[in-house]
C-alpha cells in the first residue's frame, strides 16, 4: 500500500478516526473521574479551565495572528465580575444570596469581557506583533492595578480581594456538597470547554474564520480582498476576551477567592496561556486542550521531582535518599519546556498532524460539478494532485510568526 | 519616522526584558518573606477588639502572666454544622496523620522550603524520642503549592480525601489559608497554626477550625507605635513604607489608627508594588525629605533588604537623616540582616520576634534550643537551624502534636478533640522567648500575642533586645470581619 493513504473528509474512515479520538479522550475522562485521586482530578479541572482560556487566546493569536499578552486581564476580569456579583457587591437583578446558583455570573463575565475586549481590539488596528503584545501587557497590569485601587475597594475588594463565596453542586447533579466539589468543577469545566471548542471550531470553518486566517497570513491582501479589518479584529478580540472571562469566572468560583495578586491574574497568567497555546499547537482545534494538559501535568510532575528528588526516575540514581534541592521543581519544568520547544516545534498537535500526514491524509470532498461528475476545475489536470494540493491548503497552517520562532513567553 | 520606529522598538525590547524579569519577581516577591504576605485580611477592623492593655507604656508591661490566658471561658466546638459530624468526632486510630502545603518550588521556595525541613525534623525527632503518639508514629505529608492559593486548594483536597490526614498545620501564606478556610471548616478538619499574622485566624465564630501561628500584625504595629511615643515623646513624627497588598495594608491601617491614639503625626507614606523588586530609591528620597522621627517599613522578602540597602545609602549621604526604623517581624531573620552588614543599612534597624535566635550565645545552655539544634543536626544536617523559617516550621508541628497530645490526655483524640485542645491551649514552647504567656480560649482567639522588640547590631552581628518583652496575651480577643 502506498503511503500516505488518502481518505475523503466525511468518509466512514474519517469518521472512524474521529470516533477513536473522541472515544479515547472520553475514556480517559471517565477513568479520571472514577479512579483518579481527588488532587489529580482537581489538577485536571484546573487544566480544563486553562484550556478554555487558551481556546480564546487561540482565536486571537493562533488564528488571527494578533500576539496578545492581555488574556490574563480578561481572565481576572471574569473572576472579579463573578465574585462581585455572587457576593452582591454590585447590584444585580438576579438572586445573589442563593449560593446554589452563581453559575449565571459566568455569562455576565462573558458579556463584560466581550465589550472590554472589543475596545482593546481597537489599538490592534494600528499595532502589530511585539508592539501589540506590549500594549496588551500594559492592559494586563492596568486591570490588575484597577482591581487593587483603594477608591473602589468597596466594590472590588481592593488589595484585600473578595472571599467567602462558593459554588456548590446543584442537587440535580446527584453530587453531594463539598465532598464532591472537585468532581462538580471537573464536569462543569469539561462541559464549558466542549461548548467553547465546538463554537470555536465552527467559527474557524465559517467565512469569519477564513477572514481571520487571511488577516493573520497577509493583512494587506486580506483587506484588499474585502475583509473588514476593523470588525474582524475587534470582534475576535471581544470573543477571545469573553471566553477568557468565562474561564476566569470558573477559576474564581472554584478557588472561592479572588485577589489581584494571584499570579495567574497577571503577566504570569498571560505567559502561562501563551505557553500552553504554543506547546499544544497554535491554530489547532485540539491545541488548547493538549497544551493546558501538558502545562498543568508536566508542572505537577516537575513539582513532584522537586518534592522528592531521590524518588524520581530521572534523578533517583543520582541523588541520595531524602536529598532536598531548592528550586529543583522549577528548573525541571524549565528544562522540559526547552526540550519540548526543541523537539516538538509545531506544538504537540501540530507535530502529531505532521507525522500522521505521512501515513494518512484526509482530503476534502471534491465539489461535484454538473451531472455529479467531479468538476474539472478542482481536479485540474490530474485529479489526485489537485486534491492533494487542496488538502494542504485547507487546514489553516501554523502561523509563521509563532511556529518558527520561540514564543516570547518561553524566555521567562 | 524611521527614528521613531527605532525608538519604539528599543522601548519595546526594554519593556519585554522587564516583563521577563517581572514575571520572575512576581512569584518570588509575592512569596518572599512574609508567610503572611499576600493578603492579610481586614485587619483594619482588628484594633476595635484590641482595646485591652494600657498600650501607651506597653514596653514596661513586661510579662503579665495573667494578661489573658486561661481566664476566659473554655471553648467547645460545635460539630452540628459539619458536613459529616460523625467523622469529626470519630476517634483517630492507626496513628495521627498531619498534612501541610508550603512552597517547595517557584520563586518563594528559596525562603520557605526550609520551613518544611523544620516541620519534618520535629516529626522525626518526636517519633524517635516519644515512640510516636499513643504508641503510633505520627506521619507528616508535605505538599508543594508554589505559594499559589489554587495549588494549595488542590493539595488540600488531596490531603483530606486521598491521604486522609487528620489535621492540617503550618500552611504558609494568607491567600493560601484563606482559599481553603471555608471548605476545611465545613469539612471540620483542623487547620492549625496557619503561618501568617492576619486577623482572620481569630474569626472564631465563623471559622473555629482555623488557628494562626504568627504574632498578629496588629500587635506588631502597637508595639512599634508605643516605642515611638516612648523614644520620641509628644509630637513625634512617623512615615510609612509599605507594600501595596493586604499584608502591607493591614500594617498601615493598624499603625495609622494607633498613631492617632498616641499623638504621632504621620508625615509621609510611600508605597511599593508587590511585584516590584527594584531599589526603592524614589520612595527613599521622599522619606529623606520628610525626615520623620520613625519609619515603619513593610516589605516582601527582597523588598525588605532593598529598603535597608537604600536606607544605608541615604544615611551615608544625609548625616541628618537618622530615623528609628522598624522592619516587620516577617523579616526578622538573622541570616537576612547579616548580608547587609557591609552596606550598613541594617545597623540599628528594629524588628520584633517571639522566638529565640538560636545562634545567640545566651542560649548555649537553653534546653529547648539545644534539643532543637541537636535534632536539626541529626535529621536535617543540610538545613540551617539559625534560619527562623526552619524554626517556625518546627513550631508549627510542635504545637500541632501538642494539641493532639492534649486531646489524647483528655480522652478525646478526634478532630473535634484536637481543635478543642488547640483552641484552649495554654502552653509556651521552649523556643519562644522566655517570660511570656501564650494561650487561647473561647474569648481569646489569637495564640501568640507577645513579642520582643529587637535591634540589629552590626558589630555584634546579632539582634540585641530593646526593652522588655511585651505581652498582650488575650488583648485581641476575637475577630469579627
Amino acid at each position: 500500500m502506498e503511503l500516505p493513504v488518502r481518505y475523503t473528509r466525511g468518509s466512514w474512515q474519517n469518521w472512524l478516526g474521529r470516533a477513536v479520538l473522541f472515544g479515547g479522550v472520553g475514556l480517559f475522562m471517565y477513568r479520571a473521574v472514577t479512579e483518579w485521586s481527588r488532587s489529580g482530578l482537581g489538577l485536571l479541572a484546573d487544566a480544563l479551565i486553562i484550556a478554555i482560556a487558551v481556546t480564546g487566546l487561540n482565536l486571537i493569536t493562533g488564528y488571527t495572528g494578533q500576539l496578545s499578552l492581555g488574556q490574563a486581564a480578561f481572565f481576572a476580569m471574569g473572576a472579579f465580575v463573578s465574585a462581585m456579583l455572587v457576593t452582591g457587591r454590585i447590584w444585580t437583578p438576579f438572586i445573589t444570596d442563593n449560593i446554589w446558583t452563581p453559575g449565571w455570573t459566568m455569562l455576565a463575565a462573558a458579556v463584560v469581557c466581550f465589550l472590554v475586549g472589543m475596545v482593546v481590539g481597537v489599538p490592534a488596528l494600528r499595532l502589530k506583533g511585539i508592539y501589540l503584545a506590549l500594549v496588551t501587557l500594559v492592559f494586563t497590569e492596568a486591570v490588575r492595578a484597577f482591581f487593587k485601587y483603594d477608591e473602589f475597594a468597596g466594590v472590588t475588594g481592593g488589595a484585600t480581594g473578595i472571599k467567602g463565596f462558593s459554588y456548590l453542586p446543584p442537587s440535580w447533579t446527584g453530587l453531594e456538597g463539598r465532598a464532591d466539589l472537585v468532581t462538580w468543577f471537573f464536569w462543569l469545566s469539561l462541559g464549558i470547554l466542549i461548548v467553547v471548542s465546538i463554537l470555536s471550531a465552527g467559527l474557524i470553518r465559517s467565512r469569519v474564520g477564513r477572514a481571520m486566517v487571511a488577516v493573520r497570513d497577509n493583512e494587506t491582501a486580506a483587506a484588499v480582498m474585502g475583509v473588514n479589518l476593523f470588525s474582524i479584529k475587534t470582534v475576535v478580540f471581544g470573543l477571545s476576551g469573553a471566553i477568557a472571562g468565562v474561564a476566569g469566572s470558573l477559576f474564581a468560583l472554584k478557588l472561592t477567592l479572588v485577589e489581584a495578586d494571584v499570579p495567574i491574574f497577571g503577566l504570569f497568567g498571560s505567559v502561562t496561556f501563551l505557553v500552553a497555546m504554543v506547546v499544544g499547537g497554535a491554530a489547532q482545534n485540539w491545541g488548547p486542550f493538549v497544551g493546558a494538559m501538558f502545562y498543568v501535568f508536566v508542572n505537577d510532575f516537575a513539582r513532584s521531582v522537586g518534592e522528592d528528588p531521590s524518588g524520581s526516575i530521572f534523578l533517583g540514581w543520582f541523588v541520595g535518599e531524602g536529598t532536598k534541592i531548592d528550586g529543583l521543581g522549577g528548573v525541571t519544568f524549565g528544562v522540559l519546556l526547552i526540550l519540548f520547544a526543541r523537539f516538538v516545534p509545531f506544538g504537540a498537535v501540530g507535530t502529531m498532524r505532521m507525522w500522521r500526514s505521512k501515513a494518512v491524509l484526509v482530503v476534502p470532498r471534491v465539489p461535484l460539478g454538473a451531472g455529479g461528475v467531479p468538476s474539472a476545475e478542482v481536479l485540474g489536470e490530474s485529479g489526485a494532485v489537485g486534491a492533494e494540493q487542496a488538502a494542504t491548503n485547507i487546514d489553516p497552517a501554523e502561523p509563521p510568526g509563532l511556529a518558527d520562532e520561540d514564543p516570547p513567553g518561553m524566555a521567562t | 519616522m524611521v527614528r521613531t520606529k527605532k525608538l519604539f522598538a528599543l522601548a519595546a525590547a526594554g519593556a519585554l526584558v522587564l516583563a521577563a524579569c517581572g514575571s520572575d519577581d512576581d512569584s518570588s516577591s509575592s512569596g518572599t518573606d512574609a508567610p503572611a504576605a499576600t493578603d492579610a485580611p481586614d485587619a483594619t477592623d482588628a484594633p476595635e477588639s484590641t482595646d485591652a492593655p494600657e498600650s501607651t507604656d506597653a514596653p514596661d508591661s513586661t510579662d503579665a502572666p495573667d494578661a489573658g490566658g486561661s481566664s476566659g471561658a473554655e471553648f467547645v466546638i460545635d460539630t452540628e454544622n459539619c458536613d459529616d459530624p460523625d467523622a469529626a468526632t470519630a476517634p483517630i486510630e492507626g496513628g495521627l496523620k498531619i498534612g501541610t502545603s508550603i512552597p517547595l518550588s517557584g520563586g518563594p521556595a528559596v525562603l520557605f522550603a526550609p520551613f518544611g525541613d523544620g516541620q519534618q525534623t520535629y516529626i522525626d525527632w518526636y517519633n524517635e524520642n516519644n515512640g510516636g503518639l499513643d504508641g503510633e508514629p505520627v506521619e507528616l505529608v508535605i505538599t508543594d503549592d508554589q505559594y499559589t492559593p489554587d495549588l494549595t486548594k488542590t493539595n488540600v483536597d488531596g490531603l483530606i480525601f486521598d491521604d486522609e490526614v487528620d489535621l492540617l498545620s503550618g500552611i504558609i501564606g494568607s491567600g493560601s489559608n484563606l482559599a481553603i478556610q471555608a471548605d476545611v471548616n465545613a469539612l471540620c478538619v483542623p487547620q492549625l497554626w496557619a503561618s501568617t499574622g492576619a486577623s482572620d485566624w481569630g474569626n472564631i465564630d465563623e471559622y473555629p477550625w482555623t488557628t494562626g501561628l504568627l504574632v498578629p500584625y496588629a500587635i506588631e504595629s502597637r508595639v512599634w507605635a508605643d516605642f515611638i511615643s516612648q523614644e520620641a515623646g509628644d509630637g513625634a513624627t512617623a512615615a510609612l513604607f509599605y507594600v501595596n497588598n493586604e499584608f502591607g495594608q493591614s500594617y498601615a491601617d493598624n499603625f495609622k489608627e494607633l498613631a492617632d491614639e498616641n499623638g504621632i503625626e504621620i508625615i509621609g507614606e510611600e508605597v511599593i508594588d508587590p511585584a516590584d523588586s527594584g531599589a526603592p530609591s524614589g520612595q527613599m528620597t521622599n522619606l529623606v525629605q520628610a525626615n520623620p522621627d520613625a519609619i515603619l517599613a513593610v516589605g516582601l522578602g527582597g523588598q525588605a533588604s532593598a529598603f535597608m540597602t537604600e536606607l544605608g545609602n541615604a544615611k551615608a549621604a544625609n548625616p541628618d537623616f537618622d530615623p528609628l526604623v522598624y522592619m516587620t517581624a516577617t523579616a526578622a531573620n538573622p541570616l537576612f540582616f547579616d548580608t547587609l552588614v557591609e552596606n550598613g543599612g541594617s545597623d540599628g534597624v528594629y524588628t520584633s520576634s517571639n522566638v529565640k535566635f538560636v545562634s545567640d550565645e545566651q542560649f548555649a545552655d537553653d534546653e529547648a534550643v539545644q534539643t532543637y539544634l541537636e535534632a536539626m543536626a541529626t535529621y536535617a544536617p543540610d538545613a540551617n537551624p539559625a534560619d527562623t523559617s526552619v524554626l517556625a516550621g518546627w513550631l508549627s508541628m510542635e504545637l500541632a502534636v501538642y494539641a493532639a497530645q492534649q486531646a489524647l490526655a483528655a480522652g478525646d483524640l478526634s478532630r473535634a478533640g484536637i481543635i478543642n485542645a488547640a483552641r484552649n491551649i495554654d502552653y509556651v514552647p521552649g523556643l519562644l522567648i522566655d517570660g511570656i504567656t501564650a494561650s487561647m480560649n473561647a474569648d481569646d482567639a489569637f495564640y501568640p500575642e507577645a513579642t520582643q522588640l529587637v535591634r540589629w547590631d552590626d558589630t555584634a552581628k546579632a539582634f540585641v533586645v530593646a526593652g522588655d518583652a511585651v505581652d498582650y496575651n488575650g488583648s485581641l480577643g476575637t475577630y469579627t470581619p
